[in-house]
């Protein structure tokens, strides 16, 4: 089992996100989480230029979960990936809230 | 009688004020996962006790017989496009159907984000998280309708039940 270099699993979720979101998908941030039993999995932060809902399905949304899991599996990694959106302002107030 | 939709209702509702505070917003994300776990659990009595027999004791061990941590492992399991040596040989096919996978994915991430919001007081979700929960516990508990009866079957057993191979 292979752990992908975050940069690696940042343009992973970038091109998810871009697939089905187009221009409507923004930045992306990459972290290492634990789940329920402790074991490391990856939490994924992807900006939406609006809330959401507007922006995408739920549909919408497991397709880029799935296919942000797909591309790690492929690529060896079976780290479980937790796929969060914030629209563009709840990114901003987010970076804001962490600024010392 | 345990309702999945009340609990769906009553997320949605926590999450819809015009500024959720953040008790409201995790017992939102809560009452998605839960809605979810106990659709499942529903589903899954009915099938194997049937639903007449909802008064029996055989009717509440079954229900009361699933785990969670199980479920998840499970789920995780099958959230994948070719499935595992293991999980091929206890399922008996190769992969499982786009509805068996929807529910699954959205089972692991609920069931995480439910962790979260019960245990960990350092993150601040947003009313998007919430809703996020609530949508995904619904389009999770549809998929789950939406699966093949004998594939249905199967993947609710192995969610009760450590097979040993």
């Amino acid at each position: 089992m292979a752990d992908l270099p975050m940069k690696d699993i940042r343009a992973i979720s970038l091109d998810a996100v871009r697939r089905i979101a187009g221009s409507q998908a923004g930045d992306a941030e990459v972290g290492i989480g634990l789940d329920s039993s402790d074991e490391p999995v990856y939490d994924i932060t992807l900006q939406l230029d609006r809330d959401q809902q507007s922006v995408l399905s739920s549909a919408d949304r497991i397709q880029i979960r799935q296919k942000i899991r797909d591309a790690l599996i492929e690529a060896g990694d079976e780290r479980y990936p937790f796929v969060r959106f914030l629209s563009r302002d709840d990114w901003d107030a987010r970076t804001r809230a962490r600024s010392p | 009688m345990l309702d999945p939709h009340e609990l769906i209702k009553v997320a949605r509702a926590l999450a819809a004020g015009p500024s959720p505070v953040d008790a409201e917003l995790r017992r939102a994300i809560s009452s998605a996962y839960y809605a979810l776990f106990h659709a499942t659990l529903k589903l899954a009595t009915e099938r194997f006790v049937g639903a007449p027999h909802r008064n029996t004791a055989a009717y509440a061990l079954i229900y009361r017989g699933f785990v969670h941590n199980r479920m998840k492992d499970v789920c995780r399991a099958i959230d994948r496009p070719i499935l595992g040596q293991r999980h091929q040989t206890l399922l008996q096919r190769t992969s499982v159907s786009p509805e068996a996978r929807a529910f699954a994915s959205a089972f692991v991430s609920l069931q995480a984000l439910r962790h979260r919001a019960d245990y960990d007081p350092q993150v601040a979700f947003r009313r998007s998280d919430a809703v996020d929960a609530c949508d995904q516990a619904e389009s999770a508990s549809q998929a789950l309708a939406a699966i093949d009866p004998a594939e249905l079957t199967d993947i609710l057993a192995l969610l009760l039940v450590e097979a040993r191979v």
